[in-house]
């Protein structure tokens, strides 16, 4: 039973991943080869090489996606991280060791390539074993959520509805199909509560923005120039009235009256029953206004039987991190700006 | 739970706990969980909130350790030191909605 053979990916294996991800991605099989060539293949930071699966005999039977995420370190430039994502054990293996010899795996693979640090936002059922050996968790942080009744958005809809004007800053609020120049241009604007955030451009939002299980929907405020844009994620294999969650990735603004604004028409407007972004990094004002928008933060409590499905980050040091280098500090959560990212936008 | 924290107290009710509320089928004083395959992740996760409610301590992120929970005896010495730390809750089991 456990005479697992690990492998990296390579393409003679892409049929046996596109079905055996059925389980998670659940696009069918051309929605999941089309996501298994954007996540991984079209990645801008990092190519398919350290995606890892397990195999007993001919029988696909584990897989752990790393895909590359890119990152502004203070004093050090721009640094890609690799993530964990799209980990999946088949039903029969689960329990057992399989997981963790993957990852035990993979990190040797790292280390032998000098790659310092494996990021990941997922919410791993493995998560407390993950922290009992050797992972650090950086969080976790809270999320709001706001309930509504379920609103559609069908395919086109988003950007014909009308604009309105925000009610605290009188910008026009505008929903639009695509991401916009604009949009990257302002998130550089922005001034950083850490010194490693995610890099944000224009690369990076067209990559994001081409996730063929994704539905992405764009707010953009303009008030003699743009001033602010929010964008909210959307699982493409749920209906509109189905349980998954509508995410706001992020949300920038010039001043606290347009964000506010942006975030009032995204609830009023979003499709789905739930809303929900993470509460972290933000301004203290918009933090306190999420309450009036609808949006009711859930806190960490503290107890990790409670908080277990609240964002975290945890990250494992692979070994080969220069103790005198600013990424030896990655595990403080004082270094981290988390606006822009969202687990929900990388999937 | 009493005040005493004597340890055999302890791990009779840890053993009480995996067997009869986590249906941990098999489990000894010296059984290493996590070799034996007996529990999982979720399983931690469910042992965390058995432990929490039964003895009214709160098991943090910064708990874990492959040590503490290895075995019976780790498992009750992990409570003792955490009814020592005054650990223990009046919060309710729910996380905190503000």
């Amino acid at each position: 039973m456990n005479d697992y053979r690990i492998t990296t990916y390579e393409p003679r294996h892409r049929g046996a991943v596109v079905e055996f991800q059925q389980m998670l991605w659940q696009g069918g099989a051309a929605g999941n080869s089309a996501y298994l060539d954007w996540k991984f293949g079209a990645n801008p930071y990092l190519d398919d090489r350290y995606v890892t699966l397990a195999w007993q005999e001919s029988e696909l039977v584990g897989m752990l996606g790393v895909f590359g995420s890119c990152w502004e370190v203070d004093g050090h430039g721009r640094v890609m991280l690799p993530c964990l994502a799209d980990t999946v054990v088949a039903p029969a293996h689960r329990g057992g060791p399989l997981f963790g010899r993957m990852l035990e795996w993979l990190v040797e693979r790292l280390r032998a390539d000098e790659v310092p640090w494996l990021l990941d936002f997922g919410d791993q059922p493995a998560g407390p074993a993950m922290l009992m050996s050797g992972w650090t968790a950086v969080g976790p942080w809270p999320v709001a959520v706001a309930e509504r009744e379920v609103l559609g958005s069908g395919e086109g809809e988003w950007s014909a509805r009308e604009a309105v004007r925000g009610s605290r800053s009188g910008a026009t609020i505008t929903p639009v199909a695509t991401s916009l120049p604009e949009m990257p241009a302002l998130a550089a604007e922005t001034r950083s509560r850490g010194s490693v955030r995610v890099v944000r451009d224009e690369e990076y939002f067209r990559w994001r923005s081409r996730n063929p299980l994704a539905r992405y929907f764009h707010l953009v405020a303009e008030e003699q120039g743009t001033v602010g844009y929010l964008i909210a994620h959307r699982t493409a294999v749920d209906t509109d009235d189905g349980p998954t969650p509508t995410t706001i990735v992020e949300c920038e603004a010039l001043d606290d009256d347009v964000w506010r604004d942006l975030v009032e028409a995204a609830v009023a407007t979003l499709p789905g029953k739930v809303v929900t972004m993470w509460v972290r990094d933000l301004a203290p004002a918009r933090e306190q206004s999420l309450a009036s928008l609808g949006l009711s933060p859930t806190r960490p409590s503290g107890r990790l039987s409670q908080d277990i499905h609240l964002p975290k980050l945890v990250m494992r040091s692979t070994g080969v991190v220069d103790d005198a280098g600013p990424l030896a500090t990655l595990t403080s959560p004082d270094v981290w700006d988390m606006r822009g990212v969202s687990g929900r936008g990388w999937r | 739970m009493s005040g005493s924290h004597d340890v055999q107290d302890v791990a009779r009710t840890v053993l009480d706990c995996l067997r009869n509320k986590l249906f941990l089928d098999g489990v000894t004083a010296d059984t290493h969980l996590i070799e034996s395959g007996l529990i999982d992740s979720v399983g931690f996760i469910r042992m965390f909130v058995v432990l929490e409610e039964e003895f009214g301590i709160e098991v943090t992120a910064r708990d874990l350790s492959l040590e503490r929970f290895q075995n019976v005896g780790s498992i009750s010495r992990f409570v003792i030191e955490k009814l020592a730390e005054g650990g223990g809750s009046d919060k309710p089991a729910e996380a905190v909605r503000a």
